[in-house]
């Protein structure tokens, strides 16, 4: 249902004051005070709990009721009295009362047709911590917190450019989620910039709780497994993304700032890379997609071979694992498919516990379980030591959510596999080849740089080049200004 | 909510490697199972100059087709035949190529699922590998020619990497010896061979497609010429790999001597003992990027003669044909005769390739087309 605020504001404080007590009716935490300025009668509104009342106190009341004696104009109120740095006013009730509600105060004075809104906002607030998620061996430990002040404040200070821009918006027709676009103005791919924008007015939703609603709303592709946004909780993981061209958005209450466009090859990327030594990082990246698509097809190849081809390994180790599958007594299919689920609920149950019964979990799960299992005859050894490489080569990847796209991928290999072996992993793979190259973030080919190449694309994409030699942006992403060092 | 990318969808063009890409991963395919033995029979120890031979009159058919899109503005294939034989002697000329690449296609699809039954899948039945093949096909050709051409950048390098990596460890096994003596055929010998060594090239009408939408189209002669290039150094060391391994007097008996001298890799402590089963897997690819590539081909011709809405429809359409030719033959041997020695498709073949873009050049002439269009 839409809400219906009137939007014209009374001469009278006192008659505002009655329509706002009606509008909020029933609510304790909603604060009317009405008092006298000189001559003129004044109130205001806040919310208990979200304004600084300290703030209030002693800059605009104290000074309101104290010094005003001498006034002689309604307007000097505003420029003579209050004391306070952030200030504005507005004319429409509606935007008045949503300033209200976000912790700002309203007031209303005689004799004036619009109101002051001062920026009161004040709640109590974690401070910036670790970002858990994303932790890196040498970097910034800086994380978002939940307060979009904080985050856009945490962004700025690594981009004392003129040319940074922080839009904001108000997403949720009931929430009113504070939103801020942010984008270098001279960087930026206007046309990515123009699409977010379109996409992010086309959402009606009464609430937004965190960036992955917005996220999942203005998606391109909602039926693939794959993230097409990049969310980080890292200021210099958005910073230097905005350097790049893109567009980032940071959401009220949500310590996870979502960036535009993503491509794959970004998401495989970890600001370690940019940290460590060139070399390194080279090598961890080859590592990475090694390891990626070994945890795709290991538990689907050993399917393939124990089922179809058993021909193509050396005989020795076909009798290893045919002795270690002695008196196993299901097929490989049935195997993998346990022990995959086995490791799903694991991690799913790890993820949720506090950390000292997390560990129980771990012990019990891992040790108990999967030695027993293999004593007991249900699954190889071989199987587990499967499932070993393919969980450790699933977390080399820095993104979480890749990682869980990929798991599903995985599922539907071993099934092909099952069904018509290696052909099936290959059909499978070349099929999940065919669904990334389909997409697109926001008109950026998903693989880009891997296609539409541009060899200079590539001094950072399958290796890190010496920071020297990253002289111009990526060109898949379209930037305004193209050159990075000179 | 619906959103759509639905930016900046026209501009996407094809850049050079892209080109590239799309020209070499569309041409080899899985004609280099067979077409050895066949050129190694005429011609003995003579087979990698046929191939050169061949590759060097595949670049001038290629030059031909760039000729003709250049002098008709680079438009599609179906318009620049309605354009210049009438609409419907055009139509018609457009649906005997869209069948003909169908035909080839379809045969080739049968000998790549014997090859895979072969080595990978004994009792799977041809019918399920077939209709698995043509479904991946059809989700990628649903998509855009942008998708397509991403598909072969990508597939290149998995192609090629691996491929190149196994000729190195087959090197140390080849005797070179074999190669020996040059030059000691009759002429007609070669002739006859390299009709085999043409259809190893088969693929190239892809050119059609892709050229229209390149970027920079003043440059992309260079590119194909790049892409021929390294199509037949890539069939000529196939050549002289396989000749070098098994010598002229084996590899005539070999059904698929390719796959015989992967076969006979043999690269000590690995884990993998048998490596056909292995290479098999990525021949997959092979073949599949060359089916996948000219049933676009096809299915936008169909779009374009037929004003369908778009070209999901009319590769629906195709995939029962693809199915059914596929499954025409009997065994190997009546694929290899439907493919090599009846008359109608080799006629076919030369009409499309060579007949046809001459006679498009000379009536663009005779309409006085092109003459102001030269610098593009």
């Amino acid at each position: 249902m839409k809400e219906n605020i009137k939007d014209k504001i009374e001469f009278e404080a006192e008659k505002n004051i009655a329509y706002l007590k009606e509008l909020l009716e029933g609510n304790s935490d909603v604060i009317f005070r009405t008092f006298n300025v000189g001559d003129w009668k004044a109130s205001i509104v806040y919310i208990d709990g979200m304004a600084d009342k300290l703030l209030l106190d002693h800059f605009v009341l104290e000074p309101l009721m104290l010094c005003s004696k001498s006034i002689e104009n309604v307007e000097e109120i505003k420029n003579n009295i209050l004391a306070v740095t952030d200030m504005h006013e507005v004319k429409k009730l509606s935007e008045g009362v949503n300033a209200a509600l976000s912790g700002d105060t309203l007031m209303f004075i005689d004799e004036l047709d619009c109101a002051y809104v001062i920026a009161t906002r004040f709640w109590p607030a974690r401070g910036v911590g670790d970002p858990s998620g994303e932790t890196v061996i040498r970097g910034a430990r800086e994380g978002f917190t939940e307060t979009v002040r904080f985050n856009t404040a945490l962004i700025r200070r690594r981009i004392r450019d003129t040319r940074l821009r922080i839009k904001p918006k108000a997403i949720g027709t009931r929430s009113k989620t504070d939103v801020a676009i942010m984008y270098i103005d001279d960087i930026v791919n206007k046309e990515v910039l123009q699409e977010l924008e379109d996409r992010v007015d086309k959402i009606n939703i009464d609430a937004v709780f965190d960036s992955a609603y917005i996220e999942q709303l203005i998606e391109d592709n909602k039926y693939s497994p794959f993230p097409q946004i990049q969310s980080t909780e890292r200021p210099d993981v958005v910073a230097a993304a905005l350097y790049e061209g893109r567009v980032a958005l940071v959401v009220d209450n949500s310590p996870f700032a979502i960036i535009v466009p993503a491509t794959l090859p970004n998401l495989f990327q970890s600001p370690d890379d940019y940290y460590q030594r060139w070399m390194h990082s080279s090598v961890v990246r080859v590592i990475r997609m090694l390891s990626i698509l070994i945890s795709l097809a290991a538990p689907a190849f050993y399917v393939a071979i124990t089922s179809f081809h058993t021909s193509i390994i050396p005989t020795k180790l076909a009798y290893a694992i045919a002795a270690s599958r002695e008196g196993v007594p299901f097929p490989a299919f049935i195997e993998a498919i346990i022990m995959e689920i086995f490791l799903a609920l694991l991690m799913e149950a790890v993820v949720r516990l506090p950390r000292p019964i997390g560990a129980t979990i771990g012990i019990v799960g891992g040790l108990v379980i999967g030695q027993s299992a293999v004593s007991a005859g249900i699954v190889s050894p071989i199987m587990i030591i499967i499932v070993a490489i393919t969980v450790i080569t699933t977390f080399v990847t820095p993104n979480y959510e890749v990682t869980t796209a990929f798991r599903l991928v995985r599922f539907l290999i071993i099934i092909a596999s099952a069904i018509v072996g290696l052909y099936g992993i290959v059909i499978g793979l070349i099929l999940l080849l065919i669904h990334l190259v389909r997409m697109k973030s926001f008109g950026i080919p998903y693989l880009a740089p891997a296609v539409n190449t541009n060899i200079k694309d590539l001094k950072d994409m399958y290796i890190r080049a010496p920071i020297s030699e990253l002289k111009e942006r990526p060109s898949y992403m379209r930037p305004g200004d193209k050159i990075r060092q000179k | 909510m619906e959103v759509k990318g639905i930016i900046m969808r026209d501009k996407e063009m094809i850049g050079d490697f892209g080109l590239f890409a799309t020209i070499a991963v569309a041409i080899v395919g899985v004609g280099i199972f067979s077409s050895p033995r066949e050129v190694i029979d005429k011609v003995g120890s003579d087979a990698w100059l046929v191939t050169l031979i061949g590759g060097i009159v595949v670049f001038l058919l290629l030059y031909l087709i760039y000729m003709v899109m250049k002098k008709n503005d680079f438009e599609d294939l179906t318009n620049i035949l309605q354009n210049n034989f009438g609409k419907y002697l055009g139509g018609v000329f457009a649906i005997i190529f869209a069948i003909y690449s169908i035909f080839i296609v379809s045969l080739g699809m049968r000998e790549f699922v014997e090859v895979i039954r072969q080595y990978l899948l004994r009792q799977t039945p041809t019918e399920f590998i077939l209709m698995v093949t043509i479904l991946t096909g059809t989700y990628l050709v649903r998509g855009e020619i942008g998708d397509l051409v991403k598909f072969n950048e990508i597939s290149f390098w998995i192609m090629f990497i691996p491929a190149f990596a196994v000729f190195i460890l087959t090197v140390i096994n080849a005797d070179f010896t074999n190669l020996l003596p040059v030059l000691n055929n009759k002429p007609s010998d070669y002739f006859r061979a390299s009709r085999y060594i043409l259809f190893c090239f088969g693929g190239i009408e892809i050119a059609y497609l892709i050229l229209p939408y390149v970027k920079n189209k003043k440059n992309s002669i260079g590119v194909l010429r790049k892409s021929i290039i390294f199509v037949t150094i890539f069939y000529i060391i196939v050549m002289i790999l396989i000749l070098g391994m098994f010598s002229k007097a084996q590899s005539k008996i070999l059904l698929w001597p390719t796959i015989s001298m992967i076969k006979s890799l043999d690269i000590p402590g690995t884990f993998i003992e048998r490596w056909e089963g292995v290479v098999m897997a990525f021949w997959i690819l092979f073949y599949f990027t060359t089916f996948v590539n000219t049933y676009f081909f096809s299915g936008e011709i169909v779009k374009n003669v037929f004003k369908l809405k778009d070209i999901k429809l009319s590769s629906l359409l195709l995939m029962p044909i693809i199915y059914v030719i596929a499954l025409y033959p009997d065994n190997i041997a009546e694929l290899y005769n439907l493919q090599f020695k009846t008359t109608p498709v080799l006629l076919t073949a030369i009409f499309v390739f060579a007949l046809l873009p001459i006679l498009i050049l000379l009536v663009s002439r005779g309409k006085g087309r092109g003459k102001s269009k030269d610098e593009i």
